[in-house]
């Protein structure tokens, strides 16, 4: 097989590789250099296990080994350069034998993110049935016998098992492409009070307290603003009207600082509100989704405080 | 500070040491607070909210100890003692603890609100109070040393709130306890 034949590869925008039935590179399209190879460095005739470092060589080579051996096509998942593949290895047959393999490589980066999203998604009815459930099992207490009993304490302990592997789920996704992102944990404040004061009547209360020389946390400010404006607009919904909100941030650590604290404040009304002790869902996974962690603290006469601790950026 | 005022602080000081000796440790945080009503920047006050709450925990019990600052700040809360709530859980190193950290939030909040209601619209022109020539010896934090030597007998309270550059509620925190330990007045 001449390169001739296998030319129009070169223009296509995903990694591909031939290799002969001795492990060896053939050929390497334009996109697979870039990608996987050092500047300069040409991989043909070299073997698959130099072109592919770490966990991936082992993977490359027990796929090929596959496809060689079944000559069936064989799937491999890679991480290289902070981009996750997903490949396909299949062989090349020529008469009655079989001389190689060609490897196509697909980014797998669009299905990572829409798994994170779908995990999100996610998160929102599983805390509303979980919700519902409580509701219900409080207000039917001691009319149901004790089959129906039962199955209600195990709904409600399922709803929370499937909550917990939820949130297992979305810090596996997310564990792959870390957030290396810092952003100005007080520009972003200020817009989103700015444009939750837009939304809400005149007459809601929001009060911002914080030191104008805040350091920049780690994270991506979309998915802070996000978390911050769900937490304000659930705590307006949930407040007793005429109490104000109160927004805080401070950097924590004293003379080492540690991190950022943001937090909202707001007096519940019980009527309106939802569970306690936990701070929403969604702010419990963006929180973890920007190595951050929150936590709800109540008290009978001060109100609630939803807190969310966020990384200090590295310099 | 007047000499009453001296015997005053003394007294606090010495009955707080008392509660906190019979393991009232809320109400001896309280006592001090009272102290730095009178006399801001208080040392003895100051280090002995620093050391109670370490002394009294076994060593290597954070988590433990940082439930129970709180639980003593809830208590001092509920005897209507928010000052000296948010004392203790300043004074002491919350060990990276989130829930002391958010119990403190909460006591801005709140503390915030009640400066705000006590200074009303930040238009009183605070000025310092009689000669001023005690200060030296009040051993006032930096951040209140700050403020008053923005303090002119002309500049309203809501200018020096602005050009101080700090947390609004430090500021109003410190003009609050500069104005009860009778360092700051205004026309009422």
């Amino acid at each position: 097989m001449g390169t001739e034949e296998i030319s129009l590869l070169g223009h296509l925008d995903a990694p591909i590789l031939v290799g002969d039935p001795e492990g060896c590179v053939v050929y390497a399209n334009p996109c697979f250099r870039e990608r996987f190879c050092p500047p300069d460095e040409d991989p043909v005739g070299e073997p698959l296990a130099m072109v592919f470092g770490g966990g991936a060589r082992e993977i490359v080579l027990t796929a090929t080994a596959q496809a060689l051996q079944r000559g069936q096509a064989a799937r491999l998942q890679i991480r290289e350069g902070g981009h996750a593949y997903i490949g396909l290895c299949s062989p090349i047959e020529a008469e009655d034998d079989r001389v190689g393999v060609v490897m196509v490589m697909l980014d797998e980066q669009s299905n990572e993110e829409h798994l994170t999203s779908l995990a999100d998604e996610l998160g929102e009815p599983i805390a509303d049935a979980l919700k519902a459930m409580s509701t219900l099992s409080e207000q039917l207490d001691g009319r149901l016998n004790d089959a129906q009993h039962q199955l209600m304490e195990a709904g409600l302990r399922e709803l929370e098992t499937a909550r917990k592997w939820l949130r297992e789920l979305s810090m596996a996704l997310r564990s792959g492409r870390a957030q290396q992102g810092r952003f100005d944990v007080a520009n972003a404040i200020l817009r989103v009070t700015e444009r939750v004061a837009q939304e809400v009547p005149a007459s809601v209360d929001l009060e911002v307290l914080m030191p104008p020389n805040l350091p920049r946390a780690s994270g991506a400010t979309v998915v802070f603003e996000r978390i911050l404006s769900q937490l304000v607009r659930q705590r307006i919904d949930e407040s007793k009207p005429h109490q104000p909100i109160t927004i805080l941030a401070r950097t924590i650590g004293g003379d080492r600082p540690t991190g950022v604290l943001v937090s909202v404040v707001d007096v519940p009304d019980t009527d309106r509100r939802g569970r306690t002790g936990r701070p929403p869902e969604a702010v419990q996974q963006g929180l973890a989704q920007m190595g951050g962690e929150s936590v709800c603290v109540e008290d009978g006469r001060l109100g609630r405080v939803t807190s969310m601790r966020l990384a200090m950026a590295s310099a | 500070m007047t000499r009453a005022d001296e015997d005053k602080v003394a007294t606090l000081l010495q009955q707080g040491l008392e509660c906190y000796g019979t393991g009232d440790v809320a109400r001896a945080f309280m006592l001090w607070s009272e102290v730095l009503e009178l006399d801001p920047g208080n040392e003895e006050a100051l280090d002995y909210m620093r050391d109670a709450d370490r002394r009294s925990k076994p060593r290597g019990e954070s988590r433990d100890a940082s439930t129970s600052i709180v639980e003593h700040a809830r208590r001092l809360v509920h005897l209507e003692n928010e000052e000296a709530g948010f004392e203790l859980l300043t004074s002491v190193p919350s060990n990276g603890q989130l829930d002391v950290e958010a119990m403190i939030e909460l006591l801005r909040a709140r503390l915030f609100r009640g400066y705000l209601a006590e200074l009303e619209d930040l238009s009183q022109v605070p000025r310092v109070a009689g000669e001023g020539g005690d200060l030296r010896g009040r051993n006032l934090p930096p951040s209140a040393g700050f403020l008053l030597s923005m303090v002119d007998g002309m500049t309203p309270l809501s200018d020096l709130v602005s050009v101080s550059g700090m947390d609004r509620f430090e500021t109003l925190r410190s003009v609050h306890r500069m104005h009860e330990a009778g360092i700051l007045e205004w026309d009422e």
